[in-house]
């Protein structure tokens, strides 16, 4: 009793280290985006012009905001893809039984060995053929379901009792039935963490966006932010880092929202 | 516990309201204009470019003024990144909806440009319209030009020059380095500063980067690449190693060693940093591209000195070689696309669009006819100094020496510069470091030529 008494300073100590050296970054970010670009240029820290004036001139000098949209609507629909596909996926895996089931679901975890930048020139190719460059669709159709998502409600749906499948089928429900009405409420955990899951993903895709997108109609936010910095003159680091602040705030909002369920859900499968 | 969840969720809810709702501003602000342009049946030509902040506020003025001025074409900007990303996006939308009618690509990737064939030469629209030429700077022009054709039109240019601040110099009594330095003049001035100021100021910097590099060869009137650099045909190899190279490195080395130049290193970190101390007063020189003047005149107190790009003693110097970028016409799209993205591009190098380009960018103004424009006039009036680059511009002669390299990869090119740079800086042996780029550069060149069939 008298250990951890003397030991809870010492814990917070270490803690408040720790959350020093993780939130100075952030907050000197926040500080650089008030001060005039003239200053952060000298590379001065304290200003008598503090101001937000470097947000008004995001706004107002680059698509930021039309940016912020085209992100939303593609992490949001996204998402919502790759909840509908990746559940009724693992719910074959689960509850149907096939040959070569098993087989099939390694097939698809073999994937998640390769890593998306070794695919990119045959699937850029692909979509060059399909006319789908500089579109909505380019950043959405190959993303549309994933084997991590597959993988995780697997085993979220395999902790559903068996005995809950035997009194369904009793009571005459069909795989569509049991799959709205059962699977998905008991397994809202793990739908929330990969809801939130993906959405950041595909918030923070760089590379795909990058080599698809050519008009600020439809860039998203990572890619938008990159796109401030100049060509060979006059960086305004001021608004660059006013509009990093910008694009930050999504993120920690579902990062905030997300968070309870993504403490329980990323761990669920790993216990298991 | 309960009772935080609500206030947590509320704060969420908040949130998540705020950002639906900065993201609605934006779709109605940002979509305005394309509502517009639909209503006009117009020709679209799409322009995809690499400009950002106020040249690109610039570049989409000129883009509206031009849409306003006549009835048939609707050119929309599209922004495409920086100049390496662009050139592959340019090759590989080609053919595609997605492609530009008319696009800007950097320097160094005109022959590559050239040698995919997906351009046509604005060479056929001169003809055709018996547009003068000569109205536009030579040397920019020679720049993107093979064998007498015009393959784009030289766009915006830079000019590398020496910086110096000359307020500094003036407070430690140093003479500034003259119009057109040598090597020693600016020898003089730095060791001048680093003993008047007990090394409370660095002398001069020399950025790790294979454009400086270049330009050192240019200047000094010798050939980066065999065949004229590549003016009269093919290059199959290279020279690092030229007396004038080696003295050059040398001139360097020898600075580094005594102190009186830095060493900031290569990259987008080096050029801010030796920006940020040029702007502190801890830096007397550096060297730059001619584009940085909005950057060093803006906030800076201090009187900002330009100077030609020094040259070897007992020389003259041969001029330098243009940076930044062109517009090109692709061939993809029809007759009549084509057309408008070329009387777009002769809005563009008006005299008049010229000087305003000039004025709010830095870039050079490349019609002859700018220099008498009003608004040109007052910025030289206000800062004499933003006369030099142009100036130096016109002084040159344009050869096969200055005229840029006409070679297809010069991104390794200055890669393996680069690094026989940094050996070299770091005090290994000159000729060693830049023999060792040359053979890589050579077996480079070598294994491209053979896979290309020339």
């Amino acid at each position: 009793m008298i250990q951890t008494k003397t030991l809870k300073p010492l814990r917070y100590l270490v803690l408040i280290l720790l959350a020093i050296v993780i939130l100075g970054p952030f907050i000197l970010g926040f500080w650089t985006s008030l001060l005039p670009t003239a200053d952060i240029a000298k590379g001065a820290l304290w200003s008598s012009h503090i101001s937000f004036a470097n947000y008004a001139e995001a706004v107002k000098q680059t698509a930021i905001l039309r940016y912020l949209l085209n992100s939303f609507v593609i992490s949001t629909l996204t998402m919502a893809a790759q909840l509908l596909f990746c559940s009724l996926g693992a719910y074959a895996f689960v509850f149907l039984s096939f040959k070569g089931r098993d087989l099939l679901f390694y097939l698809i975890l073999a994937t998640m060995m390769l890593p998306f930048e070794a695919e990119v020139i045959p699937n850029f190719a692909t979509v060059r053929r399909l006319n789908l460059l500089n579109h909505y669709g380019v950043m959405v159709i190959p993303f549309l379901t994933s084997a991590f998502g597959i993988f995780m409600l697997r085993q979220a749906f395999r902790q559903i009792p068996p005995e809950l499948k035997e009194a369904a089928d009793v009571e005459g429900l069909n795989h569509w039935q049991f799959y709205w009405r059962v699977t998905l409420p008991y397994a809202r955990i793990s739908l929330f963490t990969l809801a939130a899951y993906s959405f950041l993903e595909s918030w923070n895709q760089y590379l795909w966006p990058m080599l698809t997108t050519f008009s600020d109609k439809f860039r998203p936010v990572q890619d938008g932010l990159r796109q401030l910095q100049s060509q060979e003159t006059f960086n305004n680091w001021g608004m660059i880092q006013a509009s990093a602040v910008i694009v930050v705030v999504p993120t920690l909002i579902v990062l905030f929202v997300g968070q309870h369920y993504f403490k329980n859900g990323l761990n669920e499968g790993a216990t298991k | 516990m309960t009772h935080l969840k609500g206030r947590q969720r509320l704060l969420a809810l908040g949130g998540l309201f705020l950002v639906v709702l900065a993201v609605f501003v934006g779709w109605s602000v940002m979509s305005k204009p394309a509502a517009q342009a639909q209503g006009a049946k117009r020709t679209r030509i799409v322009f995809w470019h690499e400009m950002t902040g106020p040249a690109q506020q610039q570049l989409d003025t000129f883009v509206k003024d031009f849409n306003h001025s006549q009835h048939k074409y609707e050119v929309v900007p599209e922004f495409e990144g920086n100049y390496n990303e662009a050139v592959q996006k340019i090759i590989n939308t080609h053919g595609t909806d997605a492609s530009p009618a008319v696009f800007q690509s950097m320097d160094i990737s005109t022959s590559q440009i050239h040698h995919t064939g997906y351009t046509t030469p604005v060479q056929k629209f001169i003809d055709a319209d018996h547009y003068n030429v000569n109205q536009i700077a030579a040397g920019a022009r020679a720049f993107y030009a093979n064998k007498g054709t015009q393959l784009s039109m030289p766009f915006n240019t830079s000019q590398p020059v020496l910086y110096y601040n000359e307020t500094l110099l003036k407070k430690y009594h140093i003479t500034p380095p003259p119009v057109n330095p040598s090597y020693s003049d600016i020898t003089r001035v730095a060791t001048q500063l680093m003993d008047r100021s007990h090394k409370q100021v660095q002398g001069m910097t020399v950025e790790i980067y294979g454009w400086l590099f270049e330009q050192f060869m240019a200047n000094a009137g010798v050939s980066l690449a065999n065949h004229q650099d590549g003016h009269a045909g093919t290059p199959t190899a290279v020279n690092f190693t030229s007396p004038s190279t080696l003295t050059t490195m040398k001139w360097i080395q020898d600075n580094l060693k005594r102190g009186d130049f830095v060493n900031y290193g290569a990259g987008a970190n080096a050029q801010n940093n030796e920006t940020a101390s040029f702007l502190s007063g801890r830096l007397g020189m550096f060297l730059q591209s001619s584009a940085s003047i909005g950057q060093l005149t803006t906030g800076n107190h201090d009187q900002l000195g330009i100077t030609y790009y020094p040259h070897p003693d007992g020389q003259k110097s041969n001029g330098v070689a243009i940076g930044g970028a062109s517009l090109w016409i692709s061939n993809d799209k029809s007759a009549h696309v084509q057309r408008g993205a070329w009387d777009f591009i002769k809005y563009l190098m008006t005299a008049k669009s010229q000087a305003q380009w000039q004025v709010a960018t830095g870039y050079l103004a490349l019609n002859q006819g700018s220099q008498k424009e009003a608004v040109l006039q007052k910025l030289y009036q206000k800062l004499p100094a933003t006369k030099v680059p142009g100036e130096q511009l016109r002084a040159a002669t344009p050869n096969a020496t200055n005229s840029g390299i006409f070679l297809q990869g010069l991104i390794q090119e200055r890669n393996l510069t680069q690094t026989a740079m940094e050996q070299i800086y770091n005090g290994s042996d000159i000729k060693k470091s830049l023999e060792t780029a040359e053979k890589s550069m050579n077996s480079y060149i070598q294994g491209n030529n053979r896979a290309n069939g020339y």
